[in-house]
């Protein structure tokens, strides 16, 4: 088991080796940057609006943040997965990771771990800036507006938590997204199938929603409570029951994507480097 | 097992009985029995689409097979293949690496995912070794020459000291000097040579170079259409020569030859070519002598792994 973990480690730490040294994954990063930063400053540029009135509390920079991780969550982890997994597969790399008896079981779980990891290293950042900003300004700022917006924390604990929700999303979005890439055998198709998936999903849910209520006179969400966007959705605080219930669901669809992904790739062969 | 010369009996290299690949409808690999014995370079020659490649595919691990067992090193089974792996190094068709590192950072992120240990001084050395050194160590694998990947897929072999070398025509795409090189390394790694560190170990070397398996082989297998026509040594196949024979009375020896059973290819104003056996030329000479035909010249007409190889092949491309 120590063995098993040990080499675990050092299998990730080449993985991380690699994707440091890629421009995509700097590019994600700095978009992403641009994103929380952007949001942070047109947060802050408030106080040139008089008519806002009420300030807004120090904990309510993290929501502000949180509203901007929360929609990119599912585009990250399926951008992440094809910049982790995907590239094997146009390089045919895969094949020179596989030699000298290297389990694949491992190679894919590292994988996803390492995702995991840079999505939660994300998180940490972007509460830390959020939280700075906050402290340091945000007492001062006038914020009424986004004081009543929906999900509004009622704290610091409720803020921690509300911002720590959208981790796991991103990270079940990422196991898709490596399964995708896996299916697929490209970048390509792992990221174009996701996205598309996402949009699906964000145009189509709210879409159908109302069409339920409206001419079926039926709540669409106890049907598809427990579905991908059913519990994302719910673990985000966008459909009602919200919060934590969701989280073992969360955890169970990206067992399942993992599963899925690695019994897909053990069936393949290497032989050309792209299964 | 097998005897070596000090009189220790030693587990052959690898082990493959009744191995068995098909892709669809196409049998890639048929039946394969084969033992190859511990050190020494084996080849294993082939026209292409004759199953080496899909065979050491399966020996290294990135096929499976649809039937058969395999046993390398001594290990077998699903686990025991996974361990024996650790200390096999293969490069099969053509170098795959990460184009965005630079040569040395791609076999440094390969020496930490095999865990071969010896750091960065092994690294250099290996780069050292197939002149990979200095300015272009540096260079991204994607901006790399093919001689170059070439270099690097060898060098990424030899990372961990591995017991046993899997080369699918290591020579791909190298220039004559470096086609030297490698095959000179090739005996090196497999005589234990002092340059190379270590063991003497066990090369496969797949190739259609029948000159190149000729000066660099101890023991050679003969593929064709997915089966193993031959396994042996290389001087068993080599038997089948051809000699141009000018005699006192050429006319006559032919006559002679013929009648005493000798197989005449050839008549002409340069002599006659006969087919012999490697080592038994004398025999022509004895024959002619004791008819009163004295030999004014013989030559060896060469090619005699590529007589042995056709004759060995034939059989089988007729009946395709």
């Amino acid at each position: 088991m120590t063995s098993y973990v040990a080499i675990s480690a050092n299998t990730f730490r080449w993985e991380w080796f690699r994707l440091r040294r890629r421009a995509g994954f700097w590019a994600i990063i700095g978009i992403l940057g641009l994103f929380v930063a952007g949001t942070l400053a047109a947060t802050i540029g408030m106080r040139f609006i008089p008519a806002l009135g009420e300030t807004m509390p120090a904990y309510g920079f993290p929501h502000v943040v949180f509203g901007v991780l929360s929609r990119l969550a599912p585009f990250l982890g399926i951008i992440l997965a094809g910049l982790i997994f995907g590239g094997e597969f146009g390089w045919g790399t895969w094949r020179t990771s596989l030699a000298r008896g290297m389990p694949a079981s491992r190679l894919i779980l590292v994988k996803i771990l390492l995702g995991a990891v840079v999505l939660l290293a994300i998180w940490i950042i972007a509460w830390c800036l959020a939280v700075l900003a906050g402290l340091v300004i945000g007492e001062n700022e006038p914020g009424g507006i986004i004081r009543e917006s929906p999900g509004f924390p009622d704290g610091w604990i409720d803020a921690g938590l509300q911002f720590t929700s959208a981790w796991p999303v991103a990270v079940t979005y990422l196991a898709l997204g490596a399964l995708l890439c896996i299916i697929g055998r490209s970048t390509a198709f792992g990221i174009g199938v996701g996205i598309a998936l996402i949009a699906a999903e964000m145009i189509g849910y709210p879409l159908l929603k109302l069409v339920a209520e409206l001419i079926w006179e039926i709540s669409l969400q106890d049907y598809l409570r427990w579905t991908l966007r059913g519990v994302t959705g719910g673990l985000l605080g966008n459909d009602e029951p919200k919060g934590i219930i969701f989280l073992p669901a969360a955890l169970g669809y990206t067992a399942l994507f993992c599963c899925l992904a690695l019994a897909i790739f053990n069936r393949r062969d290497w032989d050309s480097g792209n299964g | 097992m097998i005897d070596t010369p000090s009189g220790e009996m030693r587990a052959p290299a690898v082990k493959v009985s009744g191995l068995s690949k098909h892709f669809r409808r196409v049998q890639a690999v048929d039946n394969v029995s084969l033992t190859i014995p511990s050190g020494g370079v084996y080849g294993l020659l082939g026209p292409n689409g004759s199953g080496k490649t899909t065979l050491l595919s399966m020996l290294a691990g990135f096929l499976r097979p649809t039937a058969g067992e395999i046993t390398l090193l001594g290990e077998s089974g699903t686990a025991g293949l996974s361990q024996s792996r650790r200390r096999v190094g293969s490069l099969i068709e053509r170098p795959i690496f990460w184009p965005f590192l630079s040569c040395r950072d791609n076999l440094k992120c390969l020496q930490g995912i095999y865990e071969s240990g010896g750091g960065d001084a092994e690294v250099d050395r290996l780069l050292g070794m197939v002149n990979l050194d200095g300015g272009a160590a540096r260079r991204k694998f994607r901006a790399c020459s093919t001689g170059m990947k070439q270099r690097l897929g060898i060098a990424a072999t030899l990372l961990g000291n591995p017991a046993l070398l899997i080369l699918d025509e290591p020579t791909n795409g190298l220039d004559p000097a470096g086609i030297i090189e490698v095959r000179e390394l090739i005996r090196a790694l497999a005589t234990g040579d002092e340059t190379t560190v270590g063991e003497p170990r066990t090369v496969i070397l797949a190739s259609h170079l029948l000159n190149e398996v000729a000066q660099v082989c101890d023991h050679v297998g003969v593929m064709a259409r997915g089966k193993l026509l031959y396994s042996g040594p290389v001087s068993e196949i080599s038997r089948q020569s051809r000699v141009r024979v000018r005699s006192t009375d050429d006319g006559r020896a032919e006559s002679v030859l013929r009648s005493a059973g000798w197989e005449i290819d050839g008549s002409s104003a340069d002599g006659l070519e006969v087919a012999t056996t490697a080592g038994k030329e004398w025999e022509i000479s004895r024959e002619l002598a004791g008819a009163g035909i004295y030999i004014a010249e013989m030559t060896a007409l060469g090619g005699s792994l590529e007589e042995g190889f056709l004759e060995v092949t034939s059989d089988v491309e007729r009946s395709s």
